[in-house]
């Protein structure tokens, strides 16, 4: 392309402008794609986390028999309560798969290279998933430390994979600067983030075998009203959209303290009530707080 | 003024293809590197470098020197200004490209002179 200047601007013909309309509609094209490419790195980056620790909470949880007693100091072996605790940690990951997905959604498809790059990252992200289906099915009673190094063994790709993004994100020409301005999340953005949180926080808390199958209930119910507010402006997908570091950062927390709920609330010999309501509130706190604090604006 | 054909409505700054597209790929709220665009345009550092200086002296873009690890790097984003510059350029080349004619009779003939 070369920067020859010329300056009768009488001169520019209809052929000549409609070329460079096309030329200005393929430079956005590849920009957009360059974008899409580094927020998918993002996403996938974090989501191998989300899925790793998913998995290996999985397996302290629900799997193995009494030989994983003494792993955690005070950390042991309770049966019978795996029900409310599995939707528990299924509540979790499907609310960060409704919001990654609400952000995949709004890129690009990826093409070429990075078609290729996304099945490859799909397929390492079901290893531990079949992992824990053979250790749920074919091994229910392997030690605990034997059911979290195969889930480890198996996350292997998808954590490389995930670094393999990670950097190729740091590394990317294109990336968003410091947001100049912020503001509260709109209403709707408040509520849903809210509600998000104290969701989750009601389904930890009830899912501690206190409260019977009041747990799965809870979690059940999440399940719906993620399926009916799909695509709505209540949806996990619109919140993504509107979400800043803050609200991410929050949902991270949570997330990590369900599956850490989770762990204990199976695995411990603790008073389980309070275990579930101390955990319940934990679970809700930073996504209630993060609906009130300010996301970045973004000009148009 | 009533009459006003579309090609006065055209910025200098961005008359040059080069510059026309890095304006094209520039945004607010995304930076994107000198390498990168360099590589996205198709273009080699002189000729880029002419084209941002330009630019920027319009004040159509901002640059920010930054690092990434022990590497420097040089960060575009496109301004206010250079956006709703942008906007009227690329009305008047569609109002171009489209072959409208100017809004009164009086400048139909520097209306095809202008379209050939």
């Amino acid at each position: 392309m070369n920067d020859q200047h010329s300056s009768d601007s009488a001169q520019l013909s209809t052929d000549a402008a409609a070329r460079l309309l096309q030329a200005s509609e393929s430079v956005d094209d590849r920009v957009r794609e360059a974008i899409a490419a580094r927020t998918q790195a993002i996403i996938d980056a974090w989501m191998a986390v989300a899925v790793v620790a998913y998995c290996l909470a999985f397996a302290f949880s629900n799997v193995g028999g009494a030989a994983g007693a003494g792993l955690i100091p005070g950390v042991e072996n309770t049966t019978g309560e795996g029900v409310s605790v599995t939707f528990l940690v299924l509540a979790a990951f499907f609310a960060a798969s409704g919001l990654t997905d609400g952000l995949t959604q709004s890129l690009r498809h990826p093409t070429g290279r990075g078609a290729k790059l996304r099945r490859g990252y799909a397929t390492a992200s079901l290893l531990p998933f079949a992992a824990i289906v053979y250790l749920v099915f074919f091994a229910p009673t392997a030690s605990v430390p034997l059911a979290v190094l195969i889930v480890a063994a198996s996350a292997a790709p998808v954590v490389v994979l995930a670094i393999r993004s990670a950097r190729r994100a740091k590394l990317a020409g294109v990336r968003r600067p410091e947001p100049a301005l912020s503001a509260l999340l709109d209403p709707p953005g408040r509520v849903g983030t809210a509600i998000l949180g104290l969701w989750l926080g009601a389904i930890g808390t009830l899912s501690a075998p206190t409260f019977g199958l009041a747990g799965l209930i809870a979690a059940c119910a999440f399940f719906l009203v993620l399926l009916a507010t799909r695509t709505t402006r209540f949806g996990l997908d619109r919140l993504a959209e509107d979400w800043g570091r803050t609200q991410w950062t929050a949902f991270g927390c949570s997330y990590l303290l369900v599956l850490a709920l989770s762990v204990l609330l199976t695995r411990t010999t603790w008073d389980l009530g309070v275990v579930g309501v101390v955990g319940g509130v934990l679970v809700a706190a930073p996504l209630v707080i993060a609906a009130f604090r300010p996301a970045p604006i973004w000009e148009a | 003024m009533g009459d006003h054909h579309p090609r006065h409505d055209l910025d200098d700054a961005l008359l040059t293809p080069l510059r026309f597209s890095v304006m094209a790929a520039l945004r607010a709220e995304v930076e994107i590197d000198f390498g990168t665009l360099r590589e996205l345009l198709e273009t080699d550092d002189s000729a880029l470098s002419k084209a941002i200086s330009t630019l920027g002296a319009a004040g159509y873009l901002a640059v920010r020197k930054g690092y990434v690890g022990n590497r420097p790097r040089t960060w575009l984003t496109a301004t206010s200004a250079g956006i709703a510059a942008m906007r009227i350029h690329v009305a008047a080349l569609q109002a171009i490209a489209a072959g409208l004619p100017p809004a009164g009779g009086a400048e139909t003939g520097e209306a095809s002179d202008a379209s050939r």
